[in-house]
């Protein structure tokens, strides 16, 4: 590939790290349609790129969240479990299943979430003097203590996610932070940094695969790896200047963008 | 230093030294000097999640918190069992 369109493709990574790391997601759905319709990398190779450019993304991101003690490590340990085992069952059923039913299913409970995140503020409100868990909130310049409702729900809608993202291909993040916040009663910011290192251990199992198979475009890789961790940094540091509800309404925007991202792929027009 | 502290600390020098060698290996790409970095670079960057779980269960064992040290463990295996499943489609 020419030297100044793999540079470009730093700028595309760019973007969805900072999108990624803001957010808690992986970026894939940004990603994959800009490899393979603006670069003509076939789906396998976009899938191959778009999972090294996640943990990059992941980590870039965790760094940050995790030096400034956001991440919640054991509930993202307990989470992925789950996450993993539905992504198996998944795997597993998707020669059964229509992708574009699920995919529409999946858009309608995506504009369900962000309605929820914007409307229904009593399900936002999580934080208590006495909670079990807490980060220090750079804006807000506080810490936030919260306690974690729901676990087994939590537990088994992560399962759900899994078993989504391998149907559909969308990372779990999108659906990992809806559900740590409204189900399990996780301030956003907590939510999308602990579904930050989440990501990066679920796009570990993929991308190493594709890997070793020798699936990834080296050079395409490491100019999307260096601008998705860049992006990463840049979005992570973000989070220090928005507030929690802020970052409520931005990521309900997320939300709709990517159902109506998905409905436009199921109906085959992307 | 605590689990966190440990797994912060793995993470941010695996990423740092990873995206260092990326680097590197570009430059040296764009010299017509090859694709051998890079591989070792990005092999690095996506090794560096699971060696973050892997000093976090270190840490968890040292702080004798038998229950996650469990529970990250599991998440190893399970991840090991969907490689499996990934790699035998």
């Amino acid at each position: 590939m020419d030297p100044l369109l793999l540079l470009t493709l730093m700028l595309v990574g760019i973007l969805a790290g900072v999108l990624g790391a803001l957010f808690g997601i992986g970026g894939g759905i940004i990603l994959i349609p800009i490899l393979t319709i603006a670069y003509g990398l076939s789906a396998t190779e976009a899938a191959a790129v778009s999972l090294v450019g996640i943990v990059a993304t992941s980590v870039g991101g965790t760094v940050f969240y995790m030096e400034h003690k956001v991440v919640n490590v054991r509930l993202g340990l307990l989470l992925e479990i789950s996450t993993v085992i539905g992504a198996i069952v998944g795997a597993a059923v998707a020669a059964y299943i229509q992708e574009w039913i699920i995919m529409v299913i999946f858009s309608i409970v995506l504009f369900a979430s962000a309605l929820r995140m914007i409307f229904n503020k009593s399900a936002n409100v999580q934080e208590s003097d006495s909670g079990e868990f807490s980060y220090y909130d750079i804006k807000q310049d506080k810490t936030i203590r919260y306690d974690i409702h729901n676990s087994g729900a939590g537990f088994a809608a992560c399962s759900v996610a899994g078993i989504i993202s391998s149907l559909t291909g969308v990372g779990g993040g999108v659906i990992k932070v809806p559900i740590m916040n409204m189900v399990m009663g996780v301030p956003i910011k907590a939510a999308t940094a602990t579904s930050s290192y989440m990501i990066g251990i679920t796009a570990f199992s993929g991308a190493i695969i594709y890997f070793i198979n020798g699936l990834v475009i080296l050079d395409v890789a490491a100019f999307i790896a260096v601008g998705t961790f860049l992006g990463a940094v840049i979005g992570s540091h973000l989070t220090k200047k928005i507030d929690g509800a802020s970052m409520k309404k931005y990521f309900s925007v997320l939300l709709f963008a990517i159902a109506v991202i998905m409905i436009i792929q199921a109906g085959g027009w992307l | 230093m605590n689990m966190e502290e440990n797994t912060a600390m793995a993470l941010k020098y695996s990423v740092m030294i990873s995206i260092t060698i990326v680097v590197i290996g570009i430059v040296a790409f764009l010299l017509n000097y090859g694709t051998n970095i890079l591989w070792v670079g990005l092999l690095l960057l996506i090794l560096s999640p699971i060696f973050a779980v892997a000093v976090t269960i270190v840490s968890l064992a040292i702080e004798k918190d038998r229950k996650w040290v469990f529970v990250a463990i599991v998440l190893i295996c399970i991840s090991a069992v969907g490689m499996l499943v990934s790699i035998l489609k």
